[in-house]
């Protein structure tokens, strides 16, 4: 498995996506319903994903008439390295959105630009 | 699914790579299938599978595709595989179409000349004969192989220049300080100097950026003794005029022909014997 030279937002929703998935391979159309991605963007995101040995794509079996639909799933080594993935982007979103924005840092209300937080301006 | 989702998944997976072509067309065909399904739009998938196509060009063999479900060899080797429409071929011809037309744009322009709005029409057509098929080239280069992607946006940053001069050429501004012949000299031997560049090509290949040279200095001649016709309509010296300028850009295209039937020559002569590689792939 190769190691994702860029990780991009689309890609950790695909990822969570397919981490979410808890009834086995995903077929393609579901993951772009889910992370509300455009296909443009997901369907390059799967090749690439597949090429670099993360996923493994295969057929559905379902008796159905008409083209097959095409599901993915993680390989052994692709779970594990989507579940650090995710897990590390989860931690650097806690860790800023713990963090205290540059108005309240300001002694301003958040979200107000140029609004005092309660202390009285006096002469 | 309409008629226009599937045209425009039909085109998309013309535009893919021959290997893939199977395996996008059923799971795409699927996809549109299922839209109405889940809630989504077909044509936004249709065009969604079209852009994939048509910018994600890397064809290295995706180990479930063509084989047996779920198998599952990791894929380490990236090669292209060649696409029967060739994309950067299109786009080529496409420039050229629009410097075709730009240049018939600017006849007619000058026989309606000097009317308040001419020059804003001039500024279009400029935009036509030089920015269109500028931008054209660039996703040429964008798409082409054989060089790094440092060359390749390396060569997109010289088109942009050499577009611009173009462009105060054909607006008059660049005529104002180099001649013409030396203008377009310069835009067709640059041409061809960054497609070889973006290609990574070597050695005498590098000689058929003389060809377009060459061919404008015929060119050249050629204008001169259509101007010396001093009866000749102004109409006809004008479509003369242009067509002949026209020519050296054709010439840059069989010089990028001929750089690639040179290369690929000199690539199997010097490995004779090695055509496939140990797993019976070609290796080229």
């Amino acid at each position: 498995m190769e190691p994702l030279q860029r990780v991009t937002a689309p890609t950790l929703d695909v990822l969570e996506c397919l981490l979410g998935s808890t009834e086995g391979p995903v077929w393609g159309l579901v993951i772009i319903k889910e992370t509300g991605r455009p296909s443009g963007t997901v369907y390059p995101l799967l090749e690439r994903l597949e090429r670099q040995g993360w996923i493994v794509g295969s057929w559905e079996e379902a008796e159905r008439s008409g083209p097959r639909r095409r599901l993915y799933e993680f390989t052994a080594d692709g779970r594990v390295a989507a579940m650090e993935l995710v897990a590390g982007a989860a931690e650097r979103r806690a860790t800023a959105a713990a963090r205290p924005s540059r108005s309240a840092r300001a002694g301003g209300t958040p979200g107000v630009p140029g609004a005092p937080s309660g202390r009285t301006a006096t002469p | 699914m309409t008629g226009l989702d599937r045209r425009l998944v039909d085109a998309a997976v013309s535009l893919s790579p021959a290997a893939h072509r199977d395996t996008r067309r059923e799971q795409w065909l699927a996809d549109l299938d299922g839209a109405d399904e889940l809630g989504l739009s077909s044509l936004r998938l249709g065009m969604g599978a079209f852009t994939t196509a048509l910018f994600h060009h890397r064809a290295t063999h995706r180990s479930t595709w063509e084989d047996s479900p779920m198998t599952t060899v990791p894929v380490t080797g990236h090669h292209r595989v060649p696409h029967t429409l060739r994309t950067e071929s299109v786009l080529i011809a496409l420039a050229f179409l629009s410097m075709f037309v730009g240049a018939l744009l600017l006849i007619l322009l000058g026989r309606y000349g000097g009317t308040p709005l001419s020059r804003t029409f001039y500024l279009a057509v400029d935009g036509v004969i030089a920015g269109i098929p500028g931008l054209l080239f660039m996703g040429a280069l964008g798409l082409s192989e054989g060089g790094t992607r440092r060359r390749r946006s390396l060569a997109m940053g010289m088109t942009v220049l050499l577009t611009v001069l173009f462009g105060s050429y054909v607006v008059g501004f660049g005529r104002m300080f180099a001649p013409d012949w030396l203008i377009i000299g310069v835009v067709v031997a640059g041409s061809v100097f960054v497609w070889l560049f973006a290609r990574g090509h070597r050695g005498r290949v590098w000689l058929v950026t003389l060809l377009p040279v060459l061919v404008l200095c015929a060119a050249r001649s050629a204008q001169e003794f259509a101007f010396s016709d001093l009866n000749a309509p102004a109409a006809v010296l004008a479509f003369t005029y242009w067509m002949l300028n026209l020519v050296p850009f054709g010439a840059c295209a069989v010089a990028a022909l001929l750089a690639g039937r040179i290369s690929s020559r000199s690539r199997t002569a010097a490995a004779p014997v090695s055509l496939t590689g140990r797993s019976g792939e070609p290796t080229s």
